[in-house]
């Protein structure tokens, strides 16, 4: 490298995902590091007003809950994007498929099979039936193909030693895949130099592809040509944006309950031209808010009648009701097991490592190490009530010794993961950020990784949250190509 | 479409056309009380045009220009006020703002923005006419990124349909309340008229220099090229009905009561001044009501079709619909 902004450029000692060892860019990355290396500060603020503009004009939002009703910010996006070797994401791909299709055999085992999973003592049946994710509703109601987990999204890190590792499943609602896309397309715009002599993976045919398994999933009278809808919870969800820009980008109908109505088991929505059966429901609101003679009866983000119309079959629910047992952190640590008992297999990616605190022996021994483990509810997402150890203080890890002992099945503890960093622009210059992976993964006529998936990045120096809700940031994720076509995605 | 979308759509467009009317018949009003204040009565009229005595009535104000002026044009409590319809017309745009071209919903935006900064009650005690200016300006922006900017889609047509059965019923209320006044064929009552719907070039271009009241009447409710005119609105609001898409085949009861309604103004003996004016023109704003109510039911709240199965399928062979 030249003296250019990689000039002083330091790894810190953690694995980096674009300079190596040696301190030269990792193979296939050459040219982006030297482009970026010849840019100036001044060039870097550039680009970055570039990019603050067009996110800001195609009003490319999300929203942090807070006090009144939310506030509504712009997406932030690091322009240093994340690079993933072809041969690496090769491992990935196959890892992440293998998973989801254990995890979508368990749940199907769990719901209207022989619980096989339960009886031979693979994962304890206790556990199961207290999980809060454990849906009685979900009991003997079929999914068309199996297909619980229609989207997926794993949660990969990359540690010291640069072995990828999963830190948590998402098989409810996962969120985050329109900024993938928004991501390179923003990219593509603002960092046009950058893209030259890449070859990278395409992520544009992400809603062909949502819309085939969702249309794939539908009941098997629904005919050649099923209706779909996107379910939202209306345009104060914090991930309206991403439900809208799903719609768009499939060609369907956003909805919301009460657009739907179900008379005799069949859902139809109200259209102008009257009412519109509907066969498959893309649904981005939580379980107990889908239908409110089932569930919460307070609820007005719902349809009334939706599980009858579901358990008559006359109707698909995607995801599934009820995955929230399968990516429940207590259940977790199973995964690998899951994957040998019912594939077969040995997990490709292999978990992080994690103590169960039901266990009296292993609570014992992390809670003496409170202050070096990473402690997380087991029924949350999105970074929420999340304790980490090491950046603690004396009365959080108090308040954990105290709430663990109450709930031991409430939480589980993991050591820390010193988290893979990426070059990121920081006033004008370029430091190494940490960064976490969320790959989008669709089960549908086959099991479809999205090629690379959202980065999130902590922008604050040695912080390890990358929830954009915490503050975190993003990159555009590029998995290289080992044909190069000179396309740019 | 979505019947909630193409609901919201069609108040968006009935909202914009409100703040827009207002504020020309505001601005024609304050300018003839300015140059005849003897015509102070017409504050009592406007709101009668308006249809909002009875709320004005509450406020307790003064039935003057500031009264007047501020109730329908800042007063948060009146649903019917500019600030009020900018508002709603903007919360409607924003619930459907994924299907509308950027450009609306940020012209919408901006112009809701704009009105929220300014201090209306002092605007209106110094140059009010600087601030209709400004509201009619902001109303042509978002039309105009509508007219320019929306495809030609069912969600179009909605919101036009919304616009033009509000102005069909402003034109007409405004007749009916003018009516008397210009009985006598006074020049400034004509004018007035004619102003309050920025009708006084076309109508001269029309008819020179009288100011019969029946001409007046009939060139309002039916010219053929004047945009405002009742009859133009009807007939617009009809062929955009017809182009529907998303709709149940064959013609609806709002397709039917439009019809008969623009049929009656467009074939009423107007111009031998044999006509009632008022009792016409109340008869047609009961018409162009019902219109938008049937219209609410067959394609807004259209719940009493339970028709899933069998499913209806369209086939459409050839040029025929």
């Amino acid at each position: 490298m030249t003296g250019g902004l990689f000039g002083d450029y330091d790894r810190g000692g953690f694995f980096d995902e674009a300079i190596g060892e040696d301190g030269a860019a990792r193979e296939g990355q050459e040219n982006l590091v030297s482009w970026f290396d010849a840019l100036t500060a001044d060039d870097l603020r550039y680009h970055s007003t570039l990019r603050d503009d067009l996110l800001l004009s195609r009003g490319i939002t999300f929203t942090v809950y807070g006090e009144s009703q939310g506030i509504e910010r712009t997406w932030p996006m690091d322009l240093f994007p994340r690079v993933i070797a072809s041969d690496e994401w090769a491992v990935l791909e196959q890892g992440l498929a293998q998973r989801v299709n254990a995890l979508n055999r368990f749940l199907e085992d769990l719901y209207v099979g022989e619980q096989a999973i339960l009886e031979d003592g693979v994962v304890p049946r206790w556990l199961v039936m207290s999980s809060a994710g454990f849906e009685r509703e979900a009991f003997n109601v079929a999914v068309p193909n199996g297909a619980r987990c229609l989207v997926s999204g794993i949660d990969i890190v990359r540690g010291g030693d640069g072995q990828f590792i999963v830190l948590e499943d998402n098989l409810r609602n996962p969120s985050g895949v329109s900024y993938v896309l928004e991501n390179r397309a923003t990219m593509a715009r603002v960092l046009t130099g950058a893209f030259d002599e890449m070859a990278i993976r395409s992520v544009d045919h992400y809603g062909r592809s949502l819309v085939a398994a969702l249309k794939h999933a539908a009941p098997p009278a629904a005919g050649d040509d099923p209706v779909v809808c996107v379910l939202t919870p209306g345009i104060y969800n914090s991930a309206y944006f991403e439900h809208a820009f799903l719609a768009r980008q499939m060609g369907v109908e956003l909805v919301e309950g009460r657009d739907l109505v179900v008379d005799d088991h069949v859902v139809a929505m109200r259209t102008t031209g009257g009412l519109r059966k509907v066969d498959v429901i893309y649904r981005r609101i939580d379980d107990h808010f889908l239908d409110p003679a089932v569930f919460d009866t307070g609820s007005t983000l719902g349809v009334p009648g939706l599980m009858a119309a579901v358990r008559a079959g006359t109707v698909t629910v995607s995801n599934a009701v009820g995955n929230g047992v399968a990516d429940d952190k207590a259940v977790y640590p199973y995964v690998p097991a899951m994957i040998e008992y019912y594939l077969g297999e040995e997990a490709i990616l292999p978990n992080a490592t994690t103590y169960v605190l039901w266990d009296e022996d292993q609570r014992a021994a992390a809670l003496d190490r409170a202050d070096e483990l990473v402690w997380k509810p087991v029924a949350e997402s999105g970074g929420y009530g999340i304790v980490i150890g090491p950046s603690a203080t004396d009365e959080e890890l108090a308040g954990i010794r105290t709430t663990v002992e109450a709930d031991p099945r409430g939480w589980i503890a993991q050591e820390v993961v010193q988290l893979s960093r990426v070059p990121s622009c920081v006033d004008g210059g370029l430091e190494g950020r940490h960064v976490d992976l969320r790959p989008f993964i669709l089960t549908g006529e086959s099991i479809e990784v999205l090629p690379g998936g959202l980065t999130r990045v902590a922008m604050r120096k040695g912080s390890l949250i990358v929830n954009s809700s915490q503050g975190g940031g993003s990159k555009d994720t590029w998995v290289l190509d080992d044909e190069p076509t000179g396309a740019t995605g | 479409m979505l019947a909630r979308h193409a609901e919201s759509l069609f108040w968006a467009g009935r909202y914009l056309e409100r703040a827009e009317d207002t504020a020309r018949i505001l601005d024609a009003t304050q300018h003839a009380t300015i140059i005849r204040p003897d015509a102070a009565t017409q504050w009592e009229d406007l709101l009668t045009v308006l249809r909002i005595n009875k709320e004005f009535e509450a406020t307790g104000n003064e039935v003057d220009w500031r009264g007047v002026g501020n109730f329908l044009v800042a007063d948060p409590e009146n649903p019917g006020s500019i600030a009020s319809a900018v508002q709603t017309a903007r919360e409607n745009l924003r619930s459907v703002r994924e299907q509308l071209p950027s450009e609306v919903w940020e012209t919408a935006n901006r112009f809701h923005l704009e009105l929220s900064s300014h201090d209306l009650a002092a605007d209106l005690d110094g140059e009010p006419y600087t601030l209709f200016d400004l509201i009619k300006t902001h109303c042509q922006t978002v039309s105009g990124a509508i007219e320019q900017n929306m495809p030609r889609s069912d969600g179009y047509r909605f919101l036009t349909i919304g616009v033009l059965i509000e102005r069909a019923l402003m034109t007409s209320r405004l007749l009916s309340i003018r009516w008397g006044h210009m009985a006598s064929g006074a020049f400034e009552d004509a004018m007035l008229t004619l102003s309050s719907v920025s009708a006084v070039e076309a109508f001269r271009r029309r008819h020179q220099s009288t100011t019969d009241p029946v001409a007046i009447s009939s060139f309002l409710l039916r010219d053929a090229l004047f945009p405002r005119s009742t009859l133009y609105c009807l007939s617009r609001a009809e062929l955009l009905l017809d182009n529907l898409v998303d709709r149940v085949p064959g013609r609806g009861r709002t397709e039917t009561v439009l019809g008969r309604v623009r049929s009656s103004l467009e074939f009423a003996e107007l111009d031998e001044g044999a006509v009632d004016i008022p009792a016409f023109c109340a008869e047609l704003d009961d018409g162009i009501r019902q219109v938008a109510d049937v219209m609410a039911r067959q394609y807004f709240r259209n719940v009493d079709q339970v028709n899933i199965r069998p499913q209806v399928t369209v086939v459409s062979v050839g040029g025929r619909r």
